[in-house]
């Protein structure tokens, strides 16, 4: 009988355990990168996310089809946390910045009245986490912004013996300010040190990292300026266009 | 019972501990962004060279010019932009103290090099250098030489080449010699002398004298050695100057004329071309014991062979095929192929020091090109053209090719150009020059 009680704690508390364990996978999911995650994942990201969508023009066909589309069990998972809640819908003016040409070409540009691009980095501020689409759209930017930069201070290996060969990837750690925090750290190639050609490949990548620090666009950028997260860490791969 | 709970209980704890285990281990999940970089560009570094401080007056006059030394070699290079000395915002005043990156960085100078002239007490000077990477803030290198001061170019060249060295990842060439045909005179009587230079033009002077015809010198790969083609003794004749000793020699005693001698890699040997009764052939000759090899048996022109760097095989040229065309074959003459297939005629094929390269001249269409192909034939580039350019020669480092250029109706003058096809640059000679030689980094 008191046998019975205890296993039957156990497996209470064993099953409160593993569902806070699947909640805290679920939270980290959307922060967690956007290439590796299933299309599935990313209409519900649109819909039923922890976060309210654009309310002035949802995107009532694709959510309808999405709502259908989605798998059942992933459901729970992505439902909405009791702290959030929908903002309240905001004045169009208020979101349209036309100082900023670059931001509002960014809308011009989204298709299917999505949410906008501009849109999300206010939202940012108001706590909620981040959608897994929405992630994806920011990396890219973010990525699009720091090899950008990176290109002009990068001297490329293309004069030097078999420049395919000479890849590198460096890990960078930025400040708020998009200045680098601590060294940049070579990823690959792991052993170049006697091999004069790869080393001096590395040290034009590093000189890259470095003539470019502060990546100042990142958070001067309207749209990923306050993503810190996002950009935070990167990892940037040096090589010769095929 | 009682085990069977605490058995339970432990069970329970193991799991409890294990779950705090696995939440606690879990790295904060922090994106990271994956970025690609790919196109880049080929810019010169911007480095600022300061002047060398000095303590006195002589000491700054040549801290100034070895400073300008090194920038004239830095830009000369294709790979570097030294920045003007009046944009400096820091003015180095001690070699001990750190520069302020700061004040650089703002330049946008990559590099810098700093140095200092000190007298010495037996009149000799001492040359101290440094040089900093700018944007990672840190000392890449520094030396000390000491040397009469009549010798400070040669200083100057040797700091080029570490600075050269530490920023390009290869090996310098600017402490190297270019020895060359001087040409004086008029067409019909136009006098021929070898010459050697540094080779930035500096420090020229005549190793032949105006008596006979030189043609084709080459330098040796391993040693202040030179071969070359002289008409001295009458017949065409491939000679050897040891510069160390200023001592000449006839290349063997042969019943024809002999021409386009090449030493091999390790500089005990000679390849070179002997004409008997219209037929060329080309020979091997170890230098040791004079025993000579023929490689080649055609009743087709070959002639102008270079080894390959590793010793194993000879690129020449032979018109066996009609024109004349490039060929490989082992260094023991076998395995003859072709290799140039385009439209021209092609000669003076010269193996890269790299070994990856083999450097060319090809005419067609009335102009002559110097370009380059892999030693299989492929990846045929045309790095310059003109009226008339001949004759390549590399750096010791595989990454800049000498030749010269002859206008119409004008002199010829020695011409550099980057294996790039960028970077075309006339090399100052105070007469017409031809047939440049390279020679290996000095000891």
């Amino acid at each position: 009988m008191r046998a019975g009680l205890v296993v039957s704690i156990i497996g209470h508390v064993g099953a409160a355990l593993m569902t806070m364990l699947v909640w805290e996978a679920s939270s980290s999911l959307p922060t967690s990168g956007g290439a590796v995650v299933p299309i599935e994942i990313v209409a519900i990201a649109d819909e039923a996310n922890v976060r309210a969508l654009r309310l002035d023009a949802p995107d009532e066909e694709a959510s309808a089809q999405e709502e259908q589309t989605a798998p059942e069990e992933i459901q729970p998972a992505a439902a909405p946390t009791p702290g959030a809640r929908r903002p309240p819908p905001r004045p169009q003016e208020e979101e349209f910045d036309l100082s900023d040409a670059s931001a509002f070409i960014n809308r011009e540009r989204e298709p299917n009245n999505r949410p906008r691009e501009g849109e999300l980095s206010t939202r940012d501020q108001e706590g909620a986490g981040r959608g897994t689409a929405e992630t994806a759209t920011l990396e890219a930017r973010i990525a699009s912004i720091s090899s950008q930069a990176l290109n002009r201070c990068w001297r490329s290996v293309a004069d030097m013996p078999d420049p395919q060969r000479l890849r590198v990837v460096v890990a960078i750690r930025l400040n708020r300010d998009g200045s680098l925090n601590g060294q940049p750290r070579v990823v690959s190639p792991t052993n170049y040190t006697f091999d004069p050609l790869m080393s001096e490949a590395v040290n034009r990548a590093l000189r890259a990292v470095r003539t470019c620090d502060p990546l100042d666009r990142l958070p001067e950028d309207p749209i990923v300026g306050e993503a810190y997260d996002l950009w935070r860490d990167q990892e940037v791969e040096f090589k010769v266009r095929q | 019972m009682k085990r069977a709970e605490v058995m339970l209980m432990r069970l329970f704890a193991a799991f409890v501990i294990a779950f705090a285990m696995m939440s606690s281990a879990a790295p904060v999940a922090h994106a990271q962004v994956r970025v690609s970089v790919e196109d880049g560009h080929l810019n010169p570094m911007p480095i600022a060279v300061v002047e060398f401080i000095g303590a006195n007056p002589a000491a700054q006059q040549v801290g100034r010019d070895v400073a300008g030394v090194i920038r004239a070699n830095l830009d000369r290079s294709g790979l570097f932009r030294p920045i003007a000395s009046n944009a400096f915002i820091e003015r180095i005043q001690a070699l001990n103290v750190p520069p302020r990156f700061a004040d650089w960085k703002i330049i946008d100078a990559q590099a810098l090099v700093v140095g200092e002239i000190t007298p010495q007490a037996d009149g000799r000077i001492r040359v101290d250098y440094r040089v900093y990477d700018v944007f990672a803030e840190r000392e890449l290198t520094s030396d000390t030489f000491v040397t009469t001061p009549d010798n400070w170019r040669r200083i100057a060249h040797k700091i080029s080449d570490e600075v050269y060295e530490q920023l390009t990842g290869e090996q310098g060439y600017f402490d190297t010699r270019i020895v060359f045909v001087s040409e004086t005179g008029p067409r019909t009587r136009r006098v021929k002398r070898l010459m050697i230079m540094d080779q930035d033009g500096a420090n020229p002077f005549f190793l032949t004298s105006a008596d006979a015809m030189v043609l084709t010198p080459r330098y040796s790969p391993t040693a202040q050695t030179i071969t070359y083609m002289s008409f001295e003794t009458g017949a065409p004749r491939v000679f050897l100057y040891d510069l160390a000793t200023n001592r000449r020699e006839v290349l063997g005693d042969f019943p024809g004329m002999t021409f386009s001698p090449r030493f091999s890699p390790n500089g005990r040997g000679v390849v070179f071309t002997l004409d008997m009764n219209g037929n060329s052939e080309i020979y091997a000759m170890d230098l040791g014991n004079r025993a000579r090899r023929r490689l080649t048996n055609n009743a087709a022109i070959d002639t102008s062979p270079s080894y390959s760097p590793d010793g194993n095989q000879i690129v020449f040229t032979s018109d066996r095929g009609g024109s004349p065309q490039l060929y490989v074959m082992n260094s023991d003459g076998s395995g003859q192929r072709r290799i140039s297939f385009g439209s021209g005629r092609y000669s003076t094929p010269v193996w890269s020091p790299r070994g990856d390269l083999i450097a060319f001249t090809r005419e067609g269409g009335g102009r002559f090109a110097i370009g380059v192909m892999r030693p299989d034939g492929s990846g045929e580039r045309i790095l310059t053209e003109s009226y008339l350019d001949e004759a390549p020669t590399w750096s010791p480092n595989g990454r800049v090719i000498m030749f010269f250029r002859e206008s119409r109706g004008g002199g010829a003058r020695l011409w550099s150009v980057d294996l790039t096809g960028r970077n075309l640059r006339e090399i100052p000679t105070q007469t017409d020059a031809s047939d440049p030689a390279w020679s290996p980094l000095l000891p």
